[in-house]
């Protein structure tokens, strides 16, 4: 049936939109994404069941998606490339107090951001920080320097002088 | 990662497991069920799907295009072809659709439009011409729906029975 393609379409076409916009629009909603949120579902409903209100066609309409997402989900657990590609790697913001700002700058995150993240973990200074990574649902996670990371990098500071 | 860094920008890695699919038999049943309906769906099982009958009494053919099988809110158009295949002219010709059948849908459009309730009378068609009525059906009630059609002229009756599912 012609609903079954249909949703398949759009599924992949949504997965891969959702996939370029990156992996912050997933975390945090502007009034902009916000709105094209509640866009999108009017925008395709037309064209996911057109004028057919039958319940068999919304049967068929949500059977099909799960199965989608089942096999997304089950392709995505059996193959680490394809978790990497359907769910996308981290990304490293901040490495041992430095921006990375390519990254920074490809995944659209300004150094306000990042601070205001490390405000909420309780920290004030990028120095005081050894990790920042961007996740693939769009979360940041923070992870401080700890004193062993202090004492082992002055150490290597040491040897490489000496 | 960024230029020439990623030896140096790179977060510890989760250590590797087996990955392999693991499921319970309560889930494979549901599983079963949501992947066949969509491949039920493409093989068109829930589909649109059109028949044709026929019947002959005399010098009277009577042919029916219906669709056997659709879904609720389509629209289809039944097709009832009465031809004379005898020697003789008929002066009338009576066709009528059981309205047990109809009860499954709304807004039966009639061309050429009924002369009765579920019958229309036209002129009896001369040898080796036929007659074509064509009735506009919109599924309204979900079940089974039978019901007979039936041409008479000059004594002969030809009849046929339809039978329509329509899913919910």
């Amino acid at each position: 049936m012609e609903t079954v393609v249909r949703v398949a379409v759009l599924y992949l076409f949504l997965m891969l939109a959702l996939r370029v916009m990156g992996k912050r629009e997933f975390s945090e909603l502007t009034p902009f994404d916000l709105v094209t949120l509640i866009l999108i579902p009017d925008i395709v409903q037309e064209a996911l069941i057109r004028e057919d209100y039958s319940m068999t066609n919304a049967l068929v309409a949500l059977c099909t998606l799960f199965t989608l997402v089942f096999a997304t989900s089950l392709l995505s657990h059996l193959s680490e490339r394809m978790e990497n590609v359907l769910g996308g790697e981290p990304t490293v913001l901040v490495y041992r107090g430095r921006f990375i700002e390519d990254h920074m700058n490809h995944q659209r995150i300004t150094p306000d951001e990042i601070y205001s993240e490390l405000r909420r973990v309780g920290l004030e200074r990028i120095e005081q920080v050894k990790w920042v990574i961007l996740e693939p649902d769009g979360r940041i996670s923070v992870i401080p320097v700890r004193q062993e990371d202090e004492l082992e990098q002055s150490s290597e500071r040491h040897r490489s002088t000496t | 990662m960024a230029g020439g860094e990623d030896d140096v920008v790179r977060p510890p890695e989760a250590p590797p497991m087996i990955r392999r699919f693991r499921t319970d038999p309560f889930q494979l049943v549901g599983l079963a069920f949501i992947v066949g309906i969509p491949i039920l769906a493409l093989a068109g099982v829930f589909g649109m799907s059109r028949a044709e009958v026929a019947a002959r009494d005399g010098g009277l053919e009577l042919t029916v295009r219906y669709v056997d099988r659709l879904r609720f809110g389509q629209t289809y158009n039944l097709e009832i072809l009465v031809t004379n295949v005898g020697r003789q002219a008929f002066d009338t010709l009576t066709v009528s659709i059981d309205p047990a059948y109809l009860h499954g849908f709304i807004n039966a459009t009639w061309t050429p439009s009924p002369t009765q309730a579920h019958k229309v009378d036209l002129a009896g068609p001369r040898p080796g011409e036929g007659r074509l009525i064509v009735i506009a059906l919109r599924a309204d009630r979900y079940g089974r729906h039978t019901g007979a059609v039936a041409a008479t002229a000059g004594g002969d009756t030809a009849r046929v029975v339809l039978s329509t599912l329509v899913f919910p």
